[in-house]
């Protein structure tokens, strides 16, 4: 419990005959960077929303950094810093006083924080421009500030690459990978970029209709979706005596389809060599990358089904 | 708390809503007492170029001040659900009880600062422009505003409570001129009939500061200034308690 800073227990939220949240028990630890999958309106933005307080739940209960009573929990949120939906800023004011409007909210008594904060998600030369004038990449950036400010210890991010051109969304993934190992800081964020979020999160929640489907750590998805060479051979049999004995620190399975998957780094051409080597046909060599969104896709099929 | 007033109060006076609004309220007072000066100059004849008439003026206009508290609470935060400022403060641990808190202590400061400018540039000009005219001074102004101040504040914390509810201003404009204005009259209305609903009708602002059917003015006498406050006072509480009821679960 001590390790987990964020968790919901069986949390719900029903609007009208719509459970945009059905008994969703999430555990985020110190240090994860957990990404959240779903499709639109699978709930991810109202769990974000239920986590900072935008909503209430109907059912269940939210906990953050071990708040155990609706005032720890404002107390905890305090130390949360988030970005859900569109960037909270006043408009007509410039950014740099929007970051000073929220440096004295949180009550930080150093002013040079703000140009600290500017600098660091890269937003020092708009300091001066008006927040209606900001691209939608540039509001991103604002909406990161403001969650930035006060150092918390948790980082809520609603979609944070939506609107960022692509080395926006390079400079993006950077800073949350250095806030992650270098301040500690624990992130939860949803993003429909699979393949984004695939380079930046540690753990992945995939929600379906209001439901936590499955939740699974990067070593087990890596290991899931290790990569595989599959060949048709002449001889599947004879093939797999071969790997036995000469290549016996090689993973393979013998598919139904009388196919060999080899879960090996070691190049293609090199199997088809040995097969050659030993008077063994290979009639087909295919290589198959599974990514996170092949694995979502999957799921999804699977839940359907 | 004390920080989000803080940083609300860095926001009031980095923007310039709040300068704008001051600036036009001064414009009309000036306007209204050069005017007056104005036809004096031209017309002879012309018996309202005094301070009596500019002091009358201002206090044939009582609900002036719950008005002016609606106008000043929009100024500060029409468009804060839409912009999702609320949210950062609520994301940031701040509860809706003290933000609403803060909101109120805010908009309160800021509106009797504005009053206080205003009626100072108002005073100002008629002394300055007009003739001078003892019958009636400033200071029966200064009483006249001090009995409808818990009016003013009752006003205020219901259009607070209007500018929170919907992220349309102009549904929560409706929604204040329904409490503040239409339902006196139309209580008065039936009171002709009914005598439960006149009794009612007397104890609402919107009825018994109108003057134009008044015989006695509500600020002179002991009467009127007690039911000035109990109203008031009944209002602050209701309001209040709605604001607190209606906003402490709001979603976002």
């Amino acid at each position: 419990m001590t390790d987990c800073v964020i968790e919901t227990q069986n949390a719900c939220k029903r609007y009208g005959k719509l459970r945009a949240l059905d008994q969703v028990s999430i555990r985020v630890r110190r240090g994860e960077i957990y990404g959240l999958i779903g499709d639109n309106g699978a709930g991810k933005t109202t769990l974000l929303k239920a986590l900072v307080g935008h909503i209430w739940c109907d059912e269940g209960t939210v906990h953050l950094l071990g708040s155990q009573s609706a005032h720890e929990l404002n107390a905890a949120r305090r130390q949360v810093g988030a970005m859900i939906e569109r960037v909270g800023c006043f408009p007509s004011l410039t950014v740099e006083k929007n970051i000073e409007y929220c440096r004295m909210l949180k009550g930080i008594p150093d002013k040079r924080k703000v140009g600290e904060i500017l600098e660091l998600v890269g937003l020092s030369d708009k300091a001066k421009a008006k927040c209606k004038s900001l691209s939608m990449g540039m509001q991103q950036r604002l909406g990161l500030a403001i969650a930035l400010i006060g150092e918390p210890q948790i980082l809520i991010l609603d979609e944070p690459i939506n609107g960022l051109d692509p080395s926006g969304i390079h400079e993006m993934r950077e800073l949350l990978r250095s806030l992650n190992t270098q301040k500690n800081i624990t992130i939860l964020l949803s993003s429909h970029i699979l393949s984004e979020l695939q380079q930046t999160a540690t753990t992945f929640g995939f929600l379906a209709k209001g439901k936590l489907v499955e939740e699974i750590g990067i070593r087990e998805l890596t290991e899931k979706c290790a990569d595989y060479l599959e060949i048709a051979l002449s001889d599947v049999a004879a093939f797999a005596a071969v790997l036995d004995k000469e290549r016996p620190q090689t993973r393979y399975l013998v598919t139904p389809d009388n196919k060999i998957r080899l879960y090996d780094a070691a190049p293609a051409y090199e199997y088809s060599k040995l097969a050659a080597e030993h008077g063994i046909l290979v009639s087909e060599l295919e290589h198959h990358a599974c990514s996170l969104e092949d694995y979502y896709m999957n799921l999804k099929e699977g839940h359907h089904a | 708390m004390l920080n989000y007033i803080r940083s609300e109060f860095y926001r009031v006076f980095h923007s310039k809503g709040i300068y704008v609004t001051l600036a036009l309220l001064a414009a009309c007072a000036i306007l209204i007492n050069a005017l007056l000066a104005c036809f004096g100059a031209v017309s002879p004849d012309f018996a309202y170029d005094n301070t009596s008439f500019a002091m009358q003026f201002l206090l044939q206009l009582p609900l002036l001040y719950p008005f002016a508290a609606l106008l000043i609470v929009y100024v500060l935060y029409e468009g804060a659900g839409k912009n999702g400022n609320l949210k950062n403060a609520v994301a940031f641990g701040v509860s809706r009880e003290k933000l609403l808190a803060g909101q109120f202590v805010v908009s309160t400061i800021v509106s009797l600062a504005a009053m206080v400018v205003t009626l100072g540039v108002y005073f100002a000009c008629a002394y300055a422009l007009l003739d001078f005219d003892a019958t009636i001074a400033g200071t029966e102004v200064i009483r006249q505003v001090l009995c409808v101040l818990p009016t003013a504040i009752a006003s205020l914390i219901l259009a607070l409570l209007c500018v929170n509810m919907t992220d349309r201003g102009f549904v929560g404009i409706l929604v204040w001129l329904l409490v503040m204005i239409l339902i006196p009259e139309i209580f008065r209305y039936v009171g002709y009939r009914v005598d439960a609903f006149a009794r009612i009708a007397d104890w609402m602002p919107g009825h018994f500061m109108d003057l134009q059917n008044a015989t006695e003015l509500f600020w002179q006498t002991s009467a009127g200034v007690g039911k000035c406050m109990i109203a008031g006072g009944a209002g602050i509480a209701v309001f209040g308690l709605s604001c607190w009821l209606v906003l402490r679960r709001k979603e976002m």
